[in-house]
């Protein structure tokens, strides 16, 4: 199995195998522009978002294969978990998976955004999202 | 009524018409040939009798239109003629069979074709370019497509390139879904429903910047449609020149469906459905196939009339105008309301209407009557003009506006302008029938 490497903007080395890498379509692009040779360097994602995106392909991946035994309850839960994290990286979930175009987390992840808005007045959905900042900051 | 005056045209050569247009005053027609390359067309002008061939660009023309106002041919599968005979011209592969030319702009085009395609051309007469983007639909045979039209001023030369994100800040910076890049906000706005839209656009002005693109249409009025749904799975959005694919056909449910007016993601229509006779008002979003219906109120014989829709906080309005009434819809108390003008309107034209943001306050300006009215509709500062160009750009203020006192600098800034235009117009032009003052 051919394996492609990806840096994050920390600097941090990810070895993965191509067929997960093409997921990605940024990815991809990049693989048939420079090769394989080199490390694509993913300055927009930091360690741990790269680390989570990853490890959703490779879940998803797993799921689709022949033999699998996950049922749709599973990778249901496995996608609720998945995204049930802080407003904040849930943001950056949001712009990697734009920046390395990967569909369907992109669609998980605004989904996601989509239902915290839902049915909130104004006010809460700016306080949220706010919030989230000042607590970070 | 009785035509005693015929005069007969021949082609230089023996070929069979398909197709024939006229412009209104029937100075000049035109006809579609069946011979490629040999063409179409014939600028007669039937006062000077003077009769034209012109050469084809190599497909014959099915359908032939002419608009005066804007002086161009269009035909066939979409040629272009332009009265400077230059001719920018998009030939389809098929047979069209739908060419759809409205109001004043010939700046969108769309041509509904039997292989279930739709095209779209774009001139931009400053620019001297053509844009064309298609939707094609295979296996559909025979789509219709509700349009369009987008006013100069709205059509960008090219696609506008897609806002390059922002660098990601590392974690501990400060990030938030306020500052998201607009195409993501959309990607996420797309999934909402409309009071959830509208609540959205209240939570910021970046999102309310953001839905402004392509969602919130603050001057979709008359003739600068912002949304155009068509039969197939897709919405078109105008401003962006792209089209959404929707889950579901937002038309399936509809024996007829003709649109009216669009604002704020929101679409305003006449359609009836088969479970119903006869025709009614609906308003819905098409991207998430949400319809209400607002029944009651159309009649069939509404002369001169105008529809426009808009949106105010939660609710929205639709606006249907007559001749010597305006009807509002509001959607707040579900009801109608009827104003009755003190005098008949040609039409909805002759008023301007303005609408400002952060007040629920919009004002009709009549120019016969030199006066301001105030209606209670809504949102956004917009004087709505389609002789005028009176855009919102030229709106003195675009923000919130303290208090009464603004708001009537910006009414009065607003009567100067367009005591501005109306001078210097009258210069220019005749009233009544647009030709030059001596």
């Amino acid at each position: 199995m051919v394996k492609v490497t990806l840096k994050s903007a920390e600097g941090d080395v990810f070895e993965v195998d191509e067929e997960l890498a093409l997921e990605s379509l940024m990815v991809k692009n990049m693989i048939e522009d420079v090769g394989l040779d080199s490390a694509i360097s993913l300055p927009n994602v930091s360690s741990t978002i790269l680390a989570k995106v990853i490890e959703y392909i490779k879940f998803h991946m797993d799921a689709q294969k022949d033999g699998s035994k996950k049922t749709s309850e599973e990778i249901k839960a496995f996608d609720d978990d998945f995204v049930n994290v802080g407003i904040p990286t849930l943001f950056e979930m949001v712009l990697a998976s734009n920046y390395l175009n990967v569909k369907s987390l992109l669609s998980l992840t605004c989904n996601t955004v989509a239902n915290m808005i839902k049915t909130k007045p104004p006010a809460e959905v700016k306080e949220m999202f706010t919030s989230a900042k000042q607590a970070k900051a | 009524m009785c035509y005693r005056n015929f005069r007969t045209f021949t082609t230089p050569a023996p070929t069979q018409f398909v197709s024939l247009a006229a412009d209104k005053s029937g100075e000049i027609i035109c006809a579609g040939t069946h011979i490629p390359d040999i063409r179409l067309v014939y600028e007669n002008s039937a006062a000077s009798g003077r009769l034209q061939w012109s050469r084809g660009t190599g497909s014959w023309f099915g359908l032939v239109s002419y608009r005066r106002e804007v002086g161009s041919l269009l035909s066939s599968s979409v040629t272009w003629k332009r009265n400077d005979n230059s001719s920018a011209g998009v030939v389809g592969p098929t047979i069209p069979l739908l060419l759809h030319v409205r109001n004043h702009c010939l700046k969108c085009v769309p041509v509904t074709t039997l292989a279930g395609s739709t095209s779209w051309n774009h001139t931009c007469p400053a620019f001297g370019t053509t844009l064309s983007c298609e939707s094609t639909c295979p296996g559909s045979v025979g789509i219709t497509c509700m349009a369009v039209c987008v006013s100069t001023a709205m059509i960008p030369t090219g696609i506008p390139p897609s806002r390059p994100s922002p660098p990601l800040e590392r974690p501990g910076d400060g990030v938030n879904f306020i500052e998201m890049p607009t195409s993501i906000l959309h990607y996420i706005f797309f999934k909402l429903r409309i009071l959830d839209i509208l609540r959205c656009l209240q939570v910021c002005k970046a999102w309310y910047a953001a839905l402004d693109v392509g969602f919130k249409s603050a001057w979709s009025l008359k003739s600068r449609e912002q949304l155009v749904v068509s039969s197939t799975n897709e919405v078109y959005l105008a401003e962006e020149q792209r089209w959404i694919q929707c889950s579901t056909n937002p038309l399936t449910s509809f024996t007829h469906f003709r649109q009216l007016a669009s604002a704020g993601g929101l679409v305003l229509a006449e359609a009836s459905t088969e479970a119903d006779y006869g025709i009614s008002l609906c308003v819905g979003n098409p991207l998430t196939g949400s319809w209400a219906w607002l029944r009651e109120h159309l009649s069939s014989n509404r002369k001169g009339s105008g529809e426009d829709l808009a949106i105010e906080g939660d609710a929205f309005k639709a606006i249907l105008a007559d001749q010597t009434v305006i009807h509002t819809f509001d959607s707040s108390t579900w009801s109608w309301t009827s104003e009755d003008l003190a005098k008949p309107l040609s039409n909805l034209d002759d008023y301007y209407e303005c609408k400002r943001s952060g007040y629920d306050r919009s004002f009709l300006f009549d120019v016969e009557k030199m006066a301001w009215t105030e209606l209670d509709t809504p949102s956004i500062l917009v004087c709505f003009s389609p002789n005028f160009d009176i855009h919102p750009g030229d709106a003195p203020m675009k923000q919130h506006c303290e208090n009464c006192t603004a708001m009537k600098e910006i009414i009065c800034q607003y009567e100067k302008r367009i005591r501005e235009l109306l001078r210097e117009r009258k210069r220019r032009l005749c009233w009544k029938c647009q030709n030059p003052m001596p």
